[in-house]
């Protein structure tokens, strides 16, 4: 093989390297820029599954006891759309499930987590349950958003997503209004 | 010849030489015939692990002052950022292709850093954007990534992430026999590297753990994607596996003079013996009648065909190397070369009755056990014969720890076995101190 061929070769592993990352971040930035925003209210995580060190463990309130569509044969993991709705107070939902891509609708690409066929509920498990954060702050802010997420006390944690082709991206993760970021940075202020 | 043999005759021949055991003509002609020793063994490790650890630590280096301001940085600056490893990485790699290519450490050194700097950019887009990922579909497009520079740049210790990553990756698909049987594929795509290294020399520490590596990882590989569509097909599977291994250590690495110079050896050896012990009890042959959840009952011929194929290809080979090291009347190889055949007829029979297949084994293990004693005394090799005397202890000790016997008779026992050690070996090295 001649010295020039191989260079090109390399040269044309050397691209391919630079564009997966690179594709995944002007996919994430197209959602960004022209995705639908949706605010997700946020639910408690198990406890023993809390630990993460480099995220945030996130559940959202709306993938959880959707009605499962009647004649619709579901698997554990199976692949499904969940069409995206509000609830009365402006807070995102999953209004539906779809096998076929909905049109003209927002909705995200999710598996079903828990199907009972008895109770006819279906858990989701949305594509949006990480909050990366840098590695010291991780642990701090889900501890916060733990107390923030708890039923019966303070639930006041909310996410912002946008939607754009099933695909969703988060935005922020908000505690009581303010971005998790500067609710850690007050608290050590306040140390 | 393995290196190491050959220093030592070259540091023996002057004393040969003076002492007029042979003349100095000879002395040179034998120098001429095995040739300058190039001892790249220990200096191609020690330069690749400091190359390597400076450009990760340089690598960390820069992410930690990233991280340190990571939350304060707004998103485009964390995206370049996390790209800017990546870059400085192929830069480096770009380099030494084009300036460098003599330099095996400055290959080894680049193609590593590089390999880790494109998994670190990917999981930092990745924690960037909040991305829950396919753990799996990350692993493999990292591997997938990485690979041609093995190639590119004749690097071995990317082949070994490569080879660790598919494993994991495989890992995940457990219970998907499709998905999991591309592990195979995946993994021919490292072996003419491996080759290459061998033809270098196989004796080389380089050789030495890509061929660990491959050997770990094929055993990982064929945990979870053989055996899909027959119950305890693992009894069959791992022990034509050790087998091959064990045969290949045997006849391709002759010349070893340290251990860890025949992983092939070393695992084939450990394994065969992990497998007669552990057939021997009644356990494994209790569930052959059984089907797991996860085994595939709605997989159709056509669909298994890919798994039937390979294992019955390990069959194939490994009764084959064994009728070759009968043909030989090689005693030592055939007694551990034997598995496979005793597996199978253990698994043929162990469905009608475990206790006839637990049983076998039992006599298998104290047949191996009594050869290998016997063939180390009679070539007064102590390393032979303790094999054998632990094979046997380990034999009389799980038969009858577990039994229901007095403890007088089981501590007799104890002590027997004991004494037999000690006895055999101050009469081996009795004998041997007499010779010398």
């Amino acid at each position: 093989m001649s010295r020039n061929l191989i260079i090109g070769l390399f040269a044309c592993l050397v691209l391919l390297q630079i564009a997966v990352p690179v594709s995944m971040i002007v996919q994430r930035e197209s959602i960004l820029k022209t995705g639908t925003q949706f605010r997700f209210k946020t639910a408690p995580v198990d406890p023993y599954d809390a630990f993460r060190g480099r995220f945030v463990a996130l559940r959202v309130a709306g993938g959880d006891n959707i009605p499962r569509p009647e004649g619709l044969d579901l698997k554990y993991g199976q692949k499904v759309y969940a069409q995206i709705g509000l609830d009365d107070k402006g807070f995102a939902k999953v209004s539906q499930i779809t096998l076929q891509k909905p049109q003209g609708s927002a909705y995200m690409t999710a598996t079903v987590n828990v199907f009972s066929p008895l109770t006819k509920e279906v858990v989701l498990h949305l594509p949006i349950d990480r909050y990366y954060m840098e590695e010291s702050a991780a642990p701090r802010a889900e501890r916060v958003y733990r107390e923030h997420s708890r039923r019966g006390v303070r639930q006041d944690a909310y996410v912002d997503v946008r939607v754009k082709d099933g695909e969703a991206v988060i935005e922020e993760l908000y505690i009581g209004g303010e971005r998790i970021e500067d609710v850690l940075k007050q608290a050590k202020e306040k140390k | 010849m393995n290196k190491k043999m050959v220093q030592w005759l070259y540091q023996e021949l002057p004393g040969l030489v003076s002492n007029g055991v042979i003349s100095e003509e000879s002395a040179h002609k034998l120098r001429e015939h095995y040739g300058e020793i190039k001892s790249v063994g220990k200096k191609w490790f020690v330069i690749v692990v400091c190359s390597v650890l400076g450009a990760l630590l340089i690598g960390l280096g820069i992410i930690s002052l990233f991280a340190h301001n990571w939350e304060d940085l707004s998103r485009p600056v964390r995206t370049v950022l996390s790209l800017l490893p990546l870059l400085a990485g192929q830069g480096f790699a770009l380099w030494v292709f084009l300036n460098r290519p003599q330099s095996d450490s400055l290959k080894e050194s680049s193609a590593t850093f590089l390999s880790l700097m494109v998994g670190s950019a990917m999981a930092l887009i990745t924690q960037t954007y909040h991305i829950t990922g396919n753990t799996a579909d990350f692993v493999l497009s990292w591997m997938l990534l990485i690979v041609p520079l093995v190639y590119f740049l004749k690097a071995t210790i990317p082949a070994m992430i490569y080879v660790v990553g598919i494993s994991a990756w495989v890992g995940f698909f457990w219970d998907k026999l499709l998905e999991a049987f591309f592990f195979w594929p995946l993994l021919a795509v490292i072996v003419p590297h491996f080759i290459w290294g061998l033809k270098e020399d196989k004796y080389s520490l380089r050789s030495a753990l890509l061929a660990l590596v491959l050997a770990t990882g094929v055993c990982f590989g064929a945990g979870f994607s053989l055996g899909k569509w027959l119950p305890s097909a693992w009894i069959i599977i791992y022990s034509c596996l050790t087998t091959i291994f064990y045969f290949l250590g045997t006849w391709e690495f002759k010349g070893i003079s340290t251990q860890w110079q025949g992983p092939f050896h070393v695992l084939g050896g450990l394994g065969v013996f992990v497998m007669m012990f552990l057939l021997g009890f009644k356990f494994p042959w209790e569930f052959l009648g059984e089907r797991p959840y996860f085994y595939h009952y709605d997989l159709t011929f056509w669909q298994a065909l890919p798994d039937y194929i390979l294992t019955f290809f390990l069959v194939g080979i490994s009764l084959l190397m064994f009728f070759q090291c009968v043909k030989r009347k090689d005693g030592m190889c055939a007694s551990f070369g034997a598995l496979p055949l005793v597996a199978l007829t253990g698994y043929a029979l162990g469905g009608y009755s475990p206790d006839f297949s637990m049983i076998l084994f039992n006599v298998f293990l104290f047949a191996v056990s009594i050869i290998r004693i016997r063939l180390g005394i009679r070539l007064n090799n102590l390393g032979v014969i303790n094999s054998g005397m632990l094979m046997l202890a380990a034999l009389i000790l799980a038969r009858f720890f577990g039994s229901e016997m007095n403890f007088v008779i089981k501590g007799l026992i104890f002590i027997g076995v004991g004494i037999g050690f000690l006895a055999t070996n101050a009469m081996i090295l009795r004998r041997k101190g007499g010779e010398s």
